[in-house]
């Protein structure tokens, strides 16, 4: 649900709630609803206006994000809730209409092989009715956000793809990330959480957004655990779902929980995998084909049966960090950074704050071999998660099959099995065609509103495209060496 | 730490190699110059893995030395590429880019290597197209060449292209203090004239590592001899390093990682103190000693070989089984840090893995000290 | 070595007899003039095994006189010869330079000594065991075609193995540069989850993986002939191995 409206009068109409938010003593989060109508879970409880630092009105003006031209609003989607989520009670709405409800017996949700369910789920956290109802209020409760703007469905947005259609995600404070949010759809079937996989688990992943200065700026642990404290419902929720009071832990836990039904793998191409051959067109099936064979997509993405995302929850530098400038120079700044502090938290501060952001990996496990590599992104719905990459920086699908088809960019690191792929233009669309048709039904329309709308941008700008790096015309490291010849005279 | 002096340029006093990797970790971290610490921490890391200390971590080298390195030689680093087998870039253009990319590491290196070593087999088929490309692609080195001949290099023109290019491929030099020698270890008997081939049907019988219609590599009685002059009246403690294509001992005839008359040519080294052969051909971390030679096999750049069935060095670290999805897997180039008594720390540059360095510590403790990190999956 | 000639040199006049014999054209198809019935019987004789018509005479102002040039019917060999050769000496004579023309008639026994192959195993331990039916008794001579056929083919293989141009690479690059003697192919270790296809794996799967990548050629079918003698060769290399499917 895309609001058209000017950034100006957005202001203006969040400083307005910014107000009366103060005179009525209600808490800022709902205050932030458009139409005024409380939201259905939440109670008239006390609550502190959010502080000053929120409340500025020329916040809506987005410092230069190092996303390749994106909006300054989210290109598609979203409200006029801050940052440009579509309001949080729209959007639990939505999540009633979309979601199914757990299977009685506690088994493996549909379309999932119980036993690789029994494998990723952690044993402390089998989700249930409690621990699903109780992850999803924390999930949507800015107060969880130290202006009380951010909540988890602020950058994970239901009417977004449960991304936020940004290069890069706004927090508080309006504070601009370096990191793409991943979509959380089907996220609880990767084997670690975020770009470099620093957190092994959703449980862990929860947790850090919130302690993170500039997405949701809680201080520390405690902080957040006074704010549930100050609510007896989730008090009460709590000792339902985990019979004990409140801890950060469980937060954590309950949310994860949550993030478990989000399965969605009902595509157009399932369908065609179950056996029916009108369910996608002549060119997805053609793009099928490629992404198997010429253009090497399933080397990094491959789906099977019982990891149906499309990833090998692997690690590869295909070159989008090397188009940052200075990337080669990082590696010593991560380096004498880490050796200081070299905590979960510092890494979660170093991914998304400074430019080591863009060793991706490495900062996690100071390999080598990891300098700017990141996850294998999954494939699934992912025509309505753009923009895409790490850093947002690739606009459309076509973008990104011209990324590949030039062999990546070139840098000392860059993975070996990134290499030209001399696709035709036909053969891009036909896969691009096939990414497309592996967006669930449940979104259908907003897949094909977002397929118009990349093909129109598509058409008018390929910034990425180079057919002579295609067809190894000129080969990748050659543009390395071009201007370094010297001269020097080949004799032993 | 940020006070530390920086080196004098141009002064190299003898240190231990304790400190000079303690100096070089930090200068990388805190030098003006920022390009360097790349391709010191891969030496670094290298080193560090080497060491025993956990490779995730970058912790200051402490690594006590039983035989600090004492010695002639002012010591010094020279890279090195090897086996590329460029086919025509209209044939085939992974090789080439594989190459470039070598060239590329190579050039990113600061300091500056002394010399970068081309280890043999340029070409695949020995045509002079090949050869000229390689050697049009050698040319954007910055760092000074200097090449060997390998068996694909050969057999096409028996070495005529090749010697216009690069010279004769029979040579020796001093630097720094060690005496280099280079030699064309790949002669092999005729074969190929009772057969009446043609010299492309020689070529491709020799391009096959595992055809066994070829003869097996040998030095030959003439260089043995040129050898032997080479070396006559150098004293004992004369650092000598072998620049070889074949290893100069027996490892696996069916695929001619051998040299017939290796123990011959053995026996003319014997009397050094200090002796390191680096040979080609191999395509993989290779590790072995013979008496007081050691024998580091350099990496290729175009594709991985395979561990032998039999025959394998006991010193020899393996690689881990390359991944076929990743051309460059197993593959990658590299450098030599040469101490001042001649022998050497070689470091594997493995393309998308963390760099391995087979220490001077680890073969002079014939493996009980240094060892390098265990692969994960062995050949099958 | 010799044995193999033999064998290269008597399945090659089967296949020239059976060639001449099908032929409907063997009389002048490839554009040769119909012979006079007197020249026809100047050149022919029985020439052994190559019965059926025989080599055909061709008359052309060019040639030397009482010379005759004999084509084969394959329409490209011929010979020039004198007049009153007799027919053995021309039918030896267009053999050799079939044979020179076509050097791939002694692959199997080049091949063999190339690359060295695992022999097959060794039923000789059948022979006459079993009475009293007529399907378990076996003979020396079954034992020796059984040996002989199953090595055939993965001889057929290593061919393949080794040859750029066989496989249809289009970068030069043949299966032995990377797996010399087939070493590290591992065939005892399939079916198995293959995790860069996304599927389980079989042998075949992954040669044309290797194929469609590393080699730069096109997917052969399961059924191609190049294809199960590649499948043959690799398995043979790994005798002894335990199978031990799933094995990463």
């Amino acid at each position: 649900m895309s609001k058209d409206k000017s950034s100006s009068g957005v202001a203006h109409r969040r400083l307005r709630q910014l107000i009366t938010a103060a005179v009525l003593g209600v808490p800022l989060a709902y205050a932030l609803v458009v139409n005024g109508a409380p939201p259905s879970a939440a109670p008239a409880g006390p609550g502190k206006p959010a502080g000053a630092d929120a409340a500025s009105p020329a916040a809506t003006t987005n410092p230069a994000s190092p996303a390749a031209g994106p909006a300054e609003r989210p290109v598609s989607g979203g409200g006029d809730a801050p940052h440009g989520a579509l309001p949080m009670q729209k959007q639990q709405a939505q999540i009633d209409r979309l979601t199914k409800p757990l299977p009685a017996n506690g088994g493996a949700p549909a379309g999932i092989d119980p036993a690789y369910w029994k494998a990723i789920v952690p044993a402390d956290n089998a989700p249930n009715d409690a621990r699903v109802a109780l992850g999803r209020r924390l999930y949507f409760d800015p107060r969880l956000s130290k202006d009380g703007t951010v909540a988890c469905a602020t950058c994970h947005d239901v009417s977004r793809g449960f991304t936020d259609r940004r290069g890069t995600s706004e927090g508080i404070g309006d504070k601009l990330g370096q990191r793409n949010a991943p979509t959380t759809l089907n996220a609880f079937l990767f084997s670690s959480q975020f770009w470099d996989g620093r957190a092994a688990t959703l449980e862990d992943q929860a947790k850090l957004p919130i302690l993170n200065p500039i997405e949701m700026g809680m201080p520390d642990d405690k902080a957040v655990m006074a704010v549930i404290g100050k609510d007896p419902e989730y008090v009460r929720m709590f000792q339902t779902a985990y019979g004990r009071a409140p801890t950060f832990d469980d937060v954590g836990r309950a949310i994860a929980a949550f993030e478990r039904t989000l399965v969605f793998l009902d595509s157009p191409f399932d369908r065609f995998l179950a056996g029916d051959l009108k369910a996608i067109d002549d060119d997805a099936k053609a793009g099928w084909v490629l992404y198997n064979g010429k253009a090497r997509c399933v080397s990094c993405h491959q789906m099977s049966s019982s990891s149906p995302i499309g990833t090998d929850n692997r690690f590869h530098n295909i070159g989008v960090s090397a188009r940052h400038k200075d990337f080669e120079n990082l590696a010593k700044k991560a380096l004498e950074a880490l050796s200081k502090d070299n905590s979960k938290e510092a890494q979660d501060r170093f991914a998304l704050q400074t430019d080591l952001s863009e060793l991706g990996r490495f900062v996690v496990t100071k390999n080598r071999s990891d300098i700017g590599a990141f996850k294998s992104q999954q494939v699934r719905n992912v025509g309505i998660t753009a923009p895409y990459m790490h850093d947002g920086s690739i606009a459309t699908l076509w973008d990104v099959l011209d990324h590949y088809n030039k062999g990546g960019e070139p840098n000392p690191f860059l993975d070996g099995g990134i290499e030209p792929l001399a696709l035709t233009e036909t053969e891009i669309n036909q896969v691009v065609a096939f990414l497309f048709s592996l967006t669930d039904s449940r979104f259908a329309e907003e897949n094909k509103a977002e397929f118009e709308r990349q093909k129109k941008l598509a058409a008018t700008r390929r910034p990425l495209r180079d057919e002579a790096a295609a067809n190894r015309k000129v080969l990748p490291f050659e543009h390395r060496l071009s201007g370094q010849t010297n001269g020097q005279k080949v004799t032993p | 730490m940020k006070d530390r002096p920086k080196k004098m340029p141009g002064i190299k006093s003898i240190e231990t190699k304790h400190m000079e990797e303690r100096e070089e970790l930090f200068r990388g971290l805190y030098d003006l110059d920022r390009r360097s610490f790349l391709k010191v921490s891969a030496a670094a890391l290298g080193a560090i893995a080497g060491a025993g200390v956990t490779p995730h971590s970058f912790q200051p080298v402490t690594v006590a030395h039983a035989q600090p390195a004492t010695g002639k030689v002012q010591q010094f680093r020279f890279a090195y590429i090897s086996d590329s087998h460029l086919y025509e870039r209209s044939l085939n253009d992974r090789f080439v880019n594989a190459l470039m990319r070598a060239v590329d590491d190579v050039n990113a290196m600061d300091p500056q290597p002394d010399f970068v070593f081309y280890g043999g087999d340029l070409a695949q088929l020995g045509q002079a197209k090949e050869l000229e490309l390689g050697a049009q692609i050698l040319k954007n080195l910055k760092a000074p060449l200097k090449v060997m001949v390998g068996e694909h290099d050969w057999y096409l023109d028996m070495g005529e292209k090749w010697r216009e290019l690069f010279g004769p491929p029979t040579y020796s030099f001093d630097h720094k203090g060690v005496h280099c020698v280079v030699l064309n270890s790949v002669v092999e008997k005729d074969f190929w004239t009772e057969r009446k081939l043609t010299p492309m049907q020689r070529m491709q019988t020799v391009a096959g590592l595992d055809n066994g219609v070829q003869s097996p590599f040998s030095v030959g009685a003439d260089q043995r001899k040129w050898l032997e002059n080479d070396l006559k009246g150098k004293p004992a403690d004369t650092p000598i390093i072998v620049f070889s294509h074949s290893p100069l001992y027996k490892l696996y005839k069916n695929w001619n990682f051998w040299t017939d008359d290796a123990e011959e040519v053995q026996a003319i080294l014997k009397r050094f103190n200090s002796v390191v052969v680096f040979h080609g051909h191999t395509h993989q971390m290779l590790t072995n000693r013979i008496g007081n030679i050691h024998f580091h096999g350099f990496l290729s750049t175009a594709w991985p070989w395979p561990y032998a069935p039999q025959g394998l060095p006991e010193l020899t670290v393996q690689m881990s089984r390359p991944d076929p999805f990743n051309p460059n897997d197993g593959c990658g180039n590299g450098s030599v840090l040469v101490h001042p008594d001649g022998l050497v720390d070689k470091i594997y540059n493995l393309w998308n893995r963390n760099p391995v360095t087979v220490s001077r510590t680890y073969m002079l403790s014939r493996g009980a000290k240094d060892k390098p990190s265990v692969p994960v999956r062995k050949s099958y | 070595m010799m044995k193999q000639d033999v064998i290269g040199k008597s399945a090659l006049l089967l296949a020239v007899a059976a060639a001449c014999v099908a032929s409907a054209a063997c009389g002048g198809g490839q554009g040769a003039e119909r012979p006079a019935a007197n020249a026809q019987k100047e050149g022919s004789s029985g020439a052994g095994a190559a019965s059926g018509n025989g080599p055909q005479t061709v008359s052309t102002a060019s040639l030397a006189p009482n010379n005759v040039e004999v084509l084969l019917c394959d329409g490209k060999t011929k010979v020039n010869v004198p007049a009153g050769t007799p027919g053995t000496a021309i039918a030896g004579q267009l053999m050799a330079e079939w044979m020179r023309k076509n050097p791939s008639s002694t692959w199997e026994a080049e091949e063999r000594e190339r690359h060295t192959l695992q022999p097959a195993a060794d039923n000789s331990a059948l022979i006459g065991q079993v009475e009293g039916q007529t399907y378990g008794r076996i003979t020396a001579q079954d034992v020796a075609l059984w040996k002989t056929e199953t090595e055939r083919v993965a001889t057929a293989g290593s061919r393949v193995f080794h040859n750029a141009e066989e496989l249809g690479s289009t970068v030069g690059v043949s299966c032995d540069m990377c797996h010399p003697h087939a070493a590290n192919t591992h065939p005892e270790t399939y079916p198995k989850f293959q995790p860069q296809l996304g599927r389980v794996a079989l042998l075949r799967d992954m040669i044309n993986w290797c194929i469609e990548h590393p080699v730069r050629g096109k997917a052969l079918a399961s059924d191609d002939p190049r294809m199960r003698a590649l499948e043959a060769y690799i398995l043979a290399q790994r005798k002894g191995k335990a199978l031990e499917y799933g094995k990463h």
